[in-house]
């Protein structure tokens, strides 16, 4: 299936762009095996505070993904 | 009111909103990027009391985006030289300086009479603080924050909506949040904000539209994009919230708050305050001011007596070690609000009125 992760804040100054797309087997159908995968590629969210909005309502770890989802990672800006 | 005739002349608002607008406390703490905005907008649209809380001064570097300042400002104060401008552009709203932090120790002080906070602070401990406030409180949120060119807005815990919390619980050990001293900003970013958390301030308060409640506001001010991302209200968070803001208040209840030379001075200005030299006959005076009282420690308990718990007592000794020890005294004695002077008027450096 394929997914679409956007990326938003510190997490987009991590992944240098906005947006990618990601081919998964079906057996990655969990945000969790998708964000130990991001974690991978990308070390330095690890560290990061961020929440999961999955077709553009808030979720948690425990969300399957469907083909065609849309996932954004959003972590608490702290500027005023 | 021809101020506000063109707003009174919209269906929505009227006369009977403007009345809303005159009649409400709103407090906005933090009086920097997004801080600036929101009180001119406040006070242009006749919000009747607004208070504003920060205990920075004006740099040089805020120039590009606080607009609230000027070049002659620098190494002020922003509450007070906020509401000084405020006060220019609008004499019919009052606006309540708090030249200090928002902290755990004043946190309940501060909020206690306002209706509606707006969050312009600029890291997370103090939005956590603020978030967990405002559900023991029973008020709503009004939140904004930025990273380089994107936004997030939204409006938490109104009408039992979902907490700062349920969007994102704190987490321990994050390393990587930043300020936007060291990311930098576009001085427009945090004005199109601090508009849109204002426009949720004025819509709460009259009850009109639909309020940003249970929504995420995401803006993109590079490539111009605004979403808006559904929260759930999460139980878990929402208790860990109200337990901590509980636990705050209750740690203060108890608690002496040592005041400072500056904040001592403020006090003296404020008819609210019971201002105590506990100097005993035979020390000299050093110096006295008419709302000042000489009472000793042995007569304290005596002539407190007709006092109210509530009332805002600040005793003050020599070094501040008497002092201390009276005011825990009282608190534990069922005085709610005393404090005491910080290492005693030996540290008053400077003295407004000589004895």
């Amino acid at each position: 299936m394929t997914i679409t992760v956007k990326y938003f804040g510190i997490i987009a100054d991590f992944t240098k762009k906005r947006e990618e797309e990601f081919h998964l087997n079906e057996a990655m159908n969990s945000i969790q095996t998708l964000q130990s995968h991001l974690e991978k590629l990308y070390p330095e969210i690890k560290d990061t505070a961020y929440a999961f909005a999955l077709n553009q309502k808030m979720t948690n770890q425990n969300a399957t993904l469907q083909n065609q989802d849309e996932i954004a990672l959003l972590p608490p800006f702290s500027g005023g | 009111m021809k101020r506000y005739q063109q707003q009174i002349a919209l269906p929505e608002i009227g006369i009977a909103g403007q009345k809303k607008l005159t009649d409400v406390k709103v407090l906005v703490i933090g009086a920097g990027g997004l801080g600036c905005p929101v009180l001119q907008h406040l006070a242009a649209a006749g919000v009747g009391c607004i208070g504003v809380v920060d205990g920075d001064i004006v740099e040089e570097s805020n120039l590009n985006r606080q607009i609230v300042y000027t070049l002659s400002d620098c190494g002020k104060n922003k509450a007070l030289t906020a509401a000084e401008s405020i006060f220019k552009q609008n004499p019919e709203v009052k606006v309540i300086p708090i030249s200090s932090f928002f902290t755990e120790e004043n946190a309940f002080e501060m909020v206690d009479e306002y209706q509606i906070i707006v969050d312009c602070t600029d890291n997370l401990p103090a939005r956590y603080l603020i978030n967990d406030v405002a559900l023991v409180k029973k008020i709503p949120m009004v939140y904004a924050s930025m990273h380089r060119f994107e936004g997030q807005v939204s409006v938490f815990n109104y009408q039992l909506g979902p907490t700062y919390r349920c969007l994102f619980p704190e987490k321990e050990n994050s390393k990587t949040t930043v300020s936007c001293n060291s990311t930098g900003v576009l001085g427009v970013l945090p004005n199109t904000l601090g508009l849109l958390q204002a426009t949720e301030v004025l819509k709460i308060i009259l009850g009109i539209g639909s309020v940003l409640s249970r929504k995420l506001l995401i803006y993109d001010g590079l490539n111009h994009q605004m979403q808006t991302l559904a929260i759930q209200k999460n139980p878990i968070e929402v208790q860990n919230g109200l337990l901590n803001g509980l636990a705050i208040a209750n740690r203060n209840k108890k608690a002496v708050k040592a005041i400072s030379t500056t904040e001592f001075y403020d006090a003296l200005k404020e008819d609210s305050y019971l201002i105590v030299d506990l100097k005993e006959a035979y020390e000299a005076s050093k110096w006295n001011a008419p709302n000042i009282q000489n009472v000793p420690l042995d007569q304290l308990e005596n002539y407190l007596k007709n006092y109210n718990k509530d009332q805002k007592i600040i005793l003050f000794c020599q070094y501040g070690n008497k002092s201390q020890l009276a005011a825990d005294y009282l608190m534990k004695n069922g005085f709610t609000s005393v404090f005491h002077l910080k290492n005693g008027i030996e540290s008053v450096t400077e003295i407004p009125f000589k004895s």
